[in-house]
C-alpha cells in the first residue's frame, strides 16, 4: 500500500521520524513530491500551538487528591450500602401499610380503594424508573469501557 | 535481576512490551499489575500509588477537556473511583493507563455535554510574558490568540481534541500516545496530523492566521 508522505509532515516536524524515514521524507520534499507550503502552514500551527500549554495545579491539589479519591470510593460504598437498606425498609412498610388498610374492614371503602390507587401507582413509576435504568445502561457510553 | 526473573506474568502481557518500553517502564508495568491484583483482591491501599502515579496526567487531560481546574480535578477522581470499582473485570495483565484513560475521557465527553458551565481558557503562555518588555496591546493580543486556539480546539471532533490534548499540551510522544490509545504509531502520526489541519481550519474560519506573505511585507 502507498504512504501519503503528506501525512508524515506533522512527524517530520515534531522529530518522530527516525532516520530512514527522515532521509526519505527529505528527498521526497526536494523532488517536490510533498507540499512545501502545506509543511509551511504546518510548521505556523506547531509554533501557535507550541507557545501555550495548560495551566498547571496548585501544589497542595495534589497533597489531597488521593484522600479525596478515597473518599470518594467509600461514599459509593455507603450510597450502595444506604440504598439497599432504604429498598427494603420502605418495601416492607409499604407492604404493612397495605395489609393494614386493604384488609381492615373498619376503613371506609373509598380510603382503602385510595390507598389502593396510591400504592399501584407507587408500583407503577418504580417499575418504570427501573425499566428506564435498565434501559440507559444499555446505551450507556461507560458501559462497554467497564470491562 | 530483572523484573522479568522476578514476577511471573502472563505471555500476552509481555509481547511487544520489551521492544516498545524502556527496562524502567517494564518494572513499573509489572510492579502496577502486583498492585491491581491487591485492589482486586479488596485492598483499596494499593490503589493509592497507581492514583499518585497518574493524577496529574489524568487531572491535566481533563483540564484540556472541561477547560475549569476544579471540575477537572473532580473528573479525574471520579474516573479513578469509577475504575477502581470497575476493577474487578479488569484484566491485570494490560496496561492499566489506556483502560483508565478511555473511562475518563468519555466522562469528559458526557460532562461537555451535559454541563452549562461556561467553559474557561486553560492556556497561558509557555514562555511567560516579562511584564516589563510586553506592551498592553500585545498581552491583548496573546490573550485574543488563546481565546482563538481554545475555540477552535471546541469546535474540532472528539477524536481530533484527545489527540491533540495529548500532544499539543501534555507533551507526549507519539510511541506514548500510541500506548495510551492502543492505536499503532502510524495512525497517531496521520490521526494527528490530519487533527492538525482541521485545527488549522477552524482557526481559519474564526479570525485566519496572517499568511507568511503578510508576515514577510510586514518585516519589510
Amino acid at each position: 500500500m502507498s504512504r501519503d508522505w503528506n501525512e508524515l509532515i506533522s512527524a517530520y516536524l515534531d522529530g518522530e521520524l527516525d532516520a530512514v524515514e527522515r532521509a526519505e521524507f527529505e528527498r521526497r520534499l526536494e523532488a517536490g513530491e510533498i507540499s512545501r507550503t502545506e509543511l509551511k502552514e504546518m510548521q505556523k500551527m506547531r509554533d501557535l500551538t507550541d507557545s501555550f500549554r495548560l495551566q498547571s495545579f496548585p501544589d497542595h491539589e495534589w497533597d489531597r487528591y488521593w484522600e479525596r479519591t478515597y473518599n470518594r470510593l467509600e461514599r459509593n460504598l455507603g450510597w450502595i450500602l444506604v440504598s439497599l437498606g432504604a429498598i427494603v425498609l420502605l418495601s416492607v412498610g409499604l407492604y404493612e401499610l397495605l395489609r393494614e388498610w386493604l384488609l381492615d374492614g373498619a376503613s371506609p371503602w373509598w380510603l382503602r380503594a385510595a390507598t389502593g390507587s396510591l400504592a399501584l401507582g407507587l408500583g407503577f413509576l418504580f417499575v418504570s424508573v427501573v425499566r428506564e435504568r435498565l434501559f440507559v445502561r444499555r446505551t450507556d457510553p461507560y458501559r462497554g469501557i467497564e470491562r | 535481576m530483572t523484573a522479568t526473573l522476578s514476577i511471573s506474568m502472563s505471555p500476552d502481557y509481555r509481547q511487544g512490551r520489551e521492544e516498545t518500553l524502556p527496562p524502567r517502564e517494564l518494572d513499573l508495568c509489572l510492579e502496577e499489575r502486583e498492585l491491581i491484583l491487591r485492589c482486586q483482591r479488596g485492598e483499596s491501599a494499593a490503589f493509592e500509588p497507581i492514583v499518585t502515579r497518574y493524577m496529574r496526567r489524568a487531572a491535566a487531560f481533563a483540564l484540556g477537556w472541561v477547560g475549569n481546574r476544579e471540575d477537572a480535578l473532580d473528573l479525574s477522581q471520579e474516573a479513578f473511583a469509577r475504575s477502581y470499582r470497575a476493577l474487578s473485570r479488569f484484566d491485570a495483565d494490560r496496561p492499566f493507563y489506556p483502560w483508565f484513560h478511555r473511562i475518563l475521557r468519555n466522562l469528559c465527553i458526557n460532562y461537555i455535554s451535559r454541563s452549562r458551565r461556561k467553559r474557561e481558557i486553560p492556556l497561558e503562555d509557555a514562555i511567560p510574558m516579562r511584564s516589563s518588555g510586553a506592551s498592553p496591546q500585545e498581552y491583548a493580543e496573546r490573550a485574543e490568540l488563546r481565546k482563538l486556539v481554545w475555540d477552535a480546539i471546541a469546535l474540532v471532533s472528539e477524536q481530533d481534541r484527545e489527540i491533540l490534548i495529548l500532544r499539543e499540551f501534555q507533551d507526549l510522544s507519539y510511541l506514548e500516545i500510541a500506548n495510551m490509545l492502543e492505536i499503532p504509531k502510524g495512525t497517531v502520526m496521520s490521526r494527528l496530523h490530519n487533527a492538525r489541519r482541521r485545527l488549522r481550519g477552524q482557526i481559519n474560519e474564526i479570525a485566519p492566521l496572517p499568511s507568511d506573505d503578510e508576515d514577510e511585507s510586514e518585516e519589510d
